[in-house]
């Protein structure tokens, strides 16, 4: 959710942009892949300064950390994982998981239910353990992801395939196994596809035993961390381990100083190119004052500040700033929730109406315009789906600002509209639309939103509340919501993280539309009026279509399955509207002299920034 | 004296308590979104919220827990020997011990307030004798014009303007927030507080300068002032040795409650200079909905006060004989 606010902040910093700012994305990703002929040419060494408003939030904790800037530094830098990404854009495989510490992909049992890691020989930690990871290591990681005393932040519920996971409670996971040094042995209770992008996570880093013993609890392991990758805190070498004072380079809530880890091979690591010595982040400060420190050459990047209204229009049409900026699609998408079982919204064809007729270029416009990112009439990202349904737009309109002819035909097929003259004539479309409060662009979107379906004869209350209260609003089935504003970011480059946290499962805490509760949870909270499949679940349900795709080995032919699974969802289910497929921004300063866009974490790849000086 | 200053404390120790109550209401129970919402991950069900809730001490009875977190501000016998127990004041995001941070922080926003003060009443008191003394001159318009203007500008206006023009256009102040590494001295030695002095200083000055004209124009028309005249003083020696003590009086009301509201945190001027200090604290924390923290910079924000108004009250007695504890 931490990601939503990332998104959320996005929104808000573009949304005073003026469309005329707006020339086109501008994309600059000079790196190069690891052994290519130019990657000789960019510099190494020196100090990379960068600044971030707000720290990390669990101290770096590799098991607890759920934000995306976090999992760049463990990506990059401290936290090696089994598999891992290169720090590339999508287009260039950077949304696909490659072997790190692990020699090659997994092999796993012609009944998917066993995989099999091998570790790399040489790969070591850093100080002050200096000695070779091992498979133990990985199993201590497993059974501290499922501790939920110590992990109630994380995202353990990908990992529940796992055999015992659940009921480990951070003791030994059965389905994990050391079988020697070398061999990590994961078997599951029912087949688990996403395994190489689990693996992938953050939180199934190898944790040394020594660290475990010594700081087991969240937060304090992860300012002790020992890393295992190209860099680690300054101040590691000759620590005790147990002892109560983190390195001097880990100063939680304040600045972070990366040195480069000594037992760091590179001839280990296909994947990071660690270009600088040292990297320098102070936490704290107000956007457009940092990224003016950036444009001064005070610093060389702020880390989460994407950009503000003066600096985009700075950076998209000054010619001698243009080559500092990256405007990259996220694997994101800025939405409307609709609680498909809410009246007037408990009719497919209502939903479909306000999808006929929403403004979507207004939206667009007061995000930004076109550096804010594209306009979205599907579900999934296009990114994650290797480009599969990008033209696709079931709503079509002139100009995207809406198609009421079309809207009023669908609201004629709908039980609200009784006279059949396309508006809706029912009490129950006078309703209300969420929105966060203090964010005026959201009201204003909201407001948008409110004259868009006007003609469809549904009045919309605008309310605002603060964040915490519209998450816990509009994800409860007593809450009786109708649409809800909402944002969503990936977490591992799967449609699986949009589907299965959106779209299923019910009441559980970021389903917006509630499919996949059941009939009795719904008539518990005074719904009625819907039908129940044999497995007691309330119709619409995409339960059996996730399953049905998870089931195909990720590739091509599983991308087709999630992008028709997108369309059966605008088309059959309707339980969005989307808006937005937003981008990341990132801004930098003159000093650096190369950088690319991780498409894993949404911002550049801070192992293959390099510097001039 | 000692009867009274025991009633005021304790009377000031029912205020702390009464806020901690407002302070503890609004936070855990006003706002209908559940604290555990927010630390939760994606994973939003009952059981993790029941997990997050006991982890940090909700889901006990309201009492209980309002007075868990009132006894964890002081020591209490047999539970624990410091101030802001670590075990309930810590951070709900990143773990960090409350007292940590405002240990680390309050020295930050000491030195801002002690500078800021320094400024404005160098600048604001003689400023206020120089209207008064020079009433209706030229002097007297530039600074009551000095006054308008400082009274009427926003602090964040102010203070985003100093920074824009001084430092990023003219380059002649340094960037905001400290350098990495860098102490508080050597923060203080290289520039880093003084636009955020100007910024503090001026709308107070102002606010000073009026006063003081005001108090000193409304002095020098006691009869005690016609006759110190009458008796053949020096205008010089009547001005500030007759006049000015008891124009100053009341501004010593206004700089203990302006000291210690300061102290409670500067939160526009050093969010916009990047000073991190308790108001810094504070805005973050209020932007996490991190209540232990909220709760401390509350208290001690109240303390500041609830205190300064002691002093004060005691320092006025001093300077006016005409005032008597009652």
């Amino acid at each position: 959710m931490k990601r939503y606010l990332r998104i959320a902040a996005l929104v808000a910093v573009l949304t005073l942009v003026a469309a005329a700012c707006g020339g086109g994305t501008s994309t600059s990703t000079p790196g190069t892949g690891p052994g290519t002929e130019t990657s000789s040419d960019i510099p190494t060494g020196g100090t990379l300064k960068t600044v971030m408003t707000q720290d990390f939030f669990y101290g770096l904790d590799p098991t607890a950390e759920y934000y995306s800037v976090s999992w760049e530094f463990l990506r990059c830098c401290m936290a090696r994982t089994m598999l891992s990404y290169t720090g590339k854009p999508a287009e260039e495989g950077g949304g696909e998981p490659q072997p790190d510490l692990a020699t090659d992909m997994p092999t796993v049992s012609d009944d998917g239910l066993v995989w099999t890691f091998t570790i790399k020989d040489g790969v070591m930690f850093g100080d002050p353990l200096n000695r070779e990871i091992v498979a133990e290591d990985f199993v201590n990681a497993i059974n501290r992801l499922s501790d939920p005393k110590n992990n109630t932040h994380g995202y353990p519920f990908y990992y529940t395939a796992i055999k015992g996971f659940s009921e480990a409670e951070g003791d030994q996971v059965e389905g994990v196994k050391a079988l020697d040094d070398k061999t990590l042995e994961v078997t599951l209770d029912v087949p688990e596809p996403d395994m190489p992008f689990l693996f992938g996570m953050a939180a199934t880093a190898p944790i040394p035993t020594e660290l475990i013993d010594a700081h087991y609890k969240e937060v304090e392991l992860g300012q002790f961390l020992v890393s295992s990758g190209p860099y680690q805190y300054e101040g590691m070498e000759g620590l005790d381990l147990t002892g109560k004072t983190p390195p001097t380079g880990m100063d939680i809530n304040k600045a972070y100083v990366f040195e480069r880890n000594p037992s760091w091979d590179e001839a280990t690591d296909d994947l990071r190119f660690a270009y600088v010595d040292r990297i320098e982040i102070t936490v704290g400060g107000e956007v457009q004052d940092l990224l003016d420190k950036v444009e001064q050459g005070v610093v060389d990047w702020c880390i989460d500040c994407g950009a503000t209204a003066t600096s985009l229009q700075k950076y998209t049409t000054d010619p001698a700033l243009q080559d500092n900026i990256n405007l990259h699609p996220a694997d994101a998408l800025a939405y409307h929730g609709i609680n498909v079982f809410q009246p007037p919204f408990d009719d497919v064809h209502v939903r479909k109406a306000v999808n006929w007729i929403l403004d979507k270029d207004a939206l667009w416009r007061l995000a930004g315009g076109p550096p804010s990112g594209d306009i979205a009439n599907h579900f999934i990202p296009p990114g994650m789906m290797g480009g599969l349904n990008a033209d696709y737009n079931p709503y079509p309109s002139p100009n995207n600002q809406g198609d009421p002819t079309q809207a009023a035909e669908e609201m004629k097929l709908s039980a609200y509209d009784g006279d059949g003259d396309g508006v809706c004539d029912d009490p129950a479309c006078d309703t209300q639309i969420l929105t966060v409060t203090g964010d005026n662009d959201a009201i204003k979107s909201a407001e948008i939103f409110a004259d868009s379906v006007e003609p469809l004869g549904i009045t919309l209350k605008i309310t605002a509340i603060n964040y915490n209260a519209l998450v816990a609003k509009c994800s409860q089935l007593q809450g009786h919501t109708t649409l809800c504003a909402a944002g969503w970011g990936k977490d591992y480059p799967s449609p699986y993280t949009f589907f299965f946290p959106l779209l299923d499962q019910g009441e559980n805490g970021s389903n917006y539309a509630f499919i996949g509760a059941t009939g009795e949870a719904l008539a518990a909270e005074g719904y009625s009026g819907f039908d129940v499949d044999d497995a007691g679940i309330a119709i619409p349900s995409i339960t059996a279509d996730i399953v049905a795709c998870r089931a195909i080995p990720i590739g091509p032919e599983q991308a087709q399955c999630w992008a028709d699974l997108d369309k059966k969802v605008m088309e059959e289910i309707v339980p969005v509207i989307p808006r937005r497929f937003p981008n990341d921004i990132d801004i930098w300063s003159d000093n650096v002299v190369n950088y690319s866009y991780d498409q894993f974490a949404g911002i550049g790849a801070v192992d293959q920034i390099a510097v001039a000086g | 004296m000692g009867r009274y200053l025991i009633r005021r404390t304790l009377f000031g120790i029912l205020v702390l308590v009464v806020i901690t109550q407002v302070t503890f209401f609004i936070f855990i129970k006003l706002p209908p979104g559940d604290p555990a919402y927010r630390l939760a991950g994606k994973d939003k069900s009952d059981e993790v919220l029941a997990q997050i809730r006991h982890n940090i001490g909700l889901d006990q009875g309201y009492w209980v827990m309002y007075g868990r977190f009132v006894k964890g501000l002081v020591p209490w016998p047999g539970e624990a020997d410091e101030f802001l127990d670590p075990d309930i004041y810590y951070s709900w995001s990143n773990k960090v011990e409350v007292k940590e941070e405002i240990v680390e922080r309050l020295p930050v926003t000491v030195t801002l307030t002690i500078g800021a003060v320094i400024l404005w009443l160098l600048m604001g008191i003689p400023l206020g004798i120089l209207s008064a003394v020079k009433r209706r001159s030229a002097a007297d318009r530039a600074g009551m014009t000095f006054a308008l203007l400082g009274v009427s500008i926003p602090t964040f206006v102010l203070g985003l303007l100093l920074n824009y023009v001084f430092w990023y256009k003219l380059g002649w102040a340094p960037p905001t927030g400290f350098d990495l590494g860098d102490s508080l001295w050597q923060s203080v030695w290289e520039g880093k507080f003084l636009l955020a002095w100007i910024t503090l200083a001026v709308t107070s000055a102002a606010f000073y300068t009026r006063v003081v004209r005001g108090n000193m124009l409304e002095t020098l028309s006691e009869d005690y002032i016609r006759t110190a005249r009458a008796k053949g003083l020096s205008e010089r020696r009547v001005t500030y040795k007759h006049a000015l003590r008891a124009s100053l009086t009341p501004v010593v009301t206004m700089l203990g409650l302006d000291i210690a509201g300061l102290l409670g945190g500067a939160v526009i001027t050093e969010n916009i200079f990047n000073l991190r200090g308790i108001g810094d604290y504070a805005l973050a924390s209020l932007d996490l909905t991190d209540f232990p923290a909220v709760m401390a910079v509350t208290i001690l924000a109240a303390f500041f006060i609830v205190v300064a108004n002691l002093i004060v009250d005691v320092i006025y007695a001093a300077l006016d004989p005409r005032v008597r504890y009652a």
